[in-house]
């Protein structure tokens, strides 16, 4: 046993532990444990306050279409935001809808499952009363990401709603999206280039536009919609980054800190960015790159989409007509819209 | 030149072709580039004979995609000349496909 003690194996231990100790009895040990246990506890504390906190009733607009009544929309996600960033609890009431279209489904969606946007709040919501809308919401997907106590809730098989968390492009959804949509609308699996592209490029610079700080690690949304009243599928691209405007970088110092204000709106940057010269903040490869967006604008002049629209920051883009249309509110971060047909 | 060696996109690498960085994701350009084009590109300019890569059977090539593969190794293997001496495409589904690609090699860099 003696032996054992005067070992160097137990002097070299016993002199680490010392040094533990030793360390454990510093004021700047002591100060990091008390404010660790503080910054858990007030988390606890606001967790519980807004347990008990009433929800306020959002009352969505009449019609619940992001493409057709973007600025009300808009409106409405901003109003719940300011609630969530003032500590409440939002109850989204979209019972009363005349219209609900996929797109705005989608964009809900990617919305209450973004932290940035429930800044840790408590949300829950209705169903539309109207039995059509009611089918459509029901059969979206949306309730197989939020928890919920409807027993008719299912996926239609034509429709598809994929969340990626691992912050990548994924050729396997992009070929499985493009199958959901080509199958309902033509009813073969042959191969749409343009399509796939596009939902490629759309992933790509989900990437590309993420914040300087989460480069890579931006959340991205797909929405397939089958609509079984006509050979129609629409698809929802949902970003929840910081937009491609924020994220865009102009070499001219004075627009750069103009940008987004009366004096540079961000559509004067729209003509820029169709042609792939604004560029993001990604440093590596910058001449090689910037030819995603222009084969977007390119691909969505194909007869087989009805309609192309962008949507980033505070600005709608409509890719079939060239035109593009300051908003009122804000949109954090990008959406695309389009519907494929035969 | 005699083609010697051939590359099938659908078959050697995959159907479904992804963005320009590995980092991006599964079927990357740069892993495509790395772990086929390049290597079957460098000995078949040193054994002096053609490559033949068969473009077909894949669902889209995304511009991404063909920036990071055949842009990039425009850029590091001597340009358009060099590579289109010893790489021949075909494309029997789509022409604008080998139209795009063709353009990538001749002008990596955006105008």
């Amino acid at each position: 046993m003696r032996r054992f003690y005067t070992t160097a194996a137990w002097k070299r231990f016993s002199a680490m532990k010392a040094r533990y100790a030793a360390k454990r009895h510093t004021s700047k040990w002591k100060n990091r444990k008390r404010s660790r246990i503080a910054v858990s506890y007030s988390v606890f504390r606001e967790k519980r306050r807004r347990a008990q906190q009433p929800f306020i009733r959002l009352v969505a607009p009449k019609q619940f279409s992001l493409i057709s009544n973007t600025n009300e929309v808009l409106k409405y996600f901003e109003s719940a935001e300011r609630m969530f960033a003032k500590g409440e609890n939002v109850g989204f009431d979209i019972s009363e809808v005349e219209i609900l279209t996929a797109d705005a489904i989608a964009l809900l969606v990617a919305s209450i499952k973004d932290s940035d946007f429930t800044h840790g709040g408590n949300y829950r919501g209705t169903a539309p009363a109207k039995p059509e809308l009611n089918k459509l919401f029901m059969e979206s997907g949306f309730l197989e990401h939020v928890r919920h106590d409807w027993n008719d809730a299912h996926i239609n098989k034509e429709n598809l709603l994929h969340k990626e968390d691992n912050f990548k492009v994924s050729p396997k959804i992009a070929k499985s999206a493009s199958l959901t949509g080509i199958r309902h609308v033509s009813q073969n699996s042959r191969p749409f280039e343009a399509l796939y592209e596009i939902l490629i490029e759309c992933m790509s610079n989900t990437n590309n536009h993420a914040d300087l700080s989460s480069a890579g690690k931006c959340k991205w949304w797909i929405y397939v919609y089958s609509n079984p009243n006509e050979k129609v599928s629409s698809y929802s691209f949902v970003d929840v980054g910081v937009g491609i405007f924020k994220s865009a970088v102009i070499q001219d110092k004075i627009k750069q800190r103009l940008k987004g204000t009366v004096l540079y709106p961000n559509i004067k940057l729209v003509p820029e960015l169709l042609s792939g010269k604004l560029q993001s903040r990604i440093d590596k490869d910058n001449a090689l790159r910037g030819k995603g967006i222009p084969q977007i604008i390119d691909h969505s002049k194909s007869p087989r989409f009805r309609s192309f629209y962008i949507i980033t920051n505070d600005v709608r883009i409509d890719l079939k007509t060239g035109t593009s249309e300051q908003l009122n509110h804000n949109l954090n971060g990008t959406f695309l819209h389009w519907e494929l047909v035969k | 030149m005699e083609i010697a060696d051939k590359i099938i996109i659908a078959k050697d690498f995959a159907d479904n072709l992804g963005a320009r960085y590995r980092k991006d994701g599964e079927n990357s350009g740069q892993q495509f580039l790395e772990e086929i084009l390049q290597a079957k590109f460098e000995k078949a300019a040193k054994g002096n004979y053609i490559l033949f890569i068969d473009l077909d059977k894949v669902w889209g090539y995304p511009s991404s995609f063909v920036s990071g593969s055949f842009g990039k190794l425009s850029t590091t293997h001597g340009g358009a000349d060099v590579l289109l001496k010893h790489i021949q495409f075909k494309s029997d589904e789509n022409p604008i496909r080998l139209e795009k690609i063709l353009n990538e090699i001749k002008n990596p860099r955006k105008v």
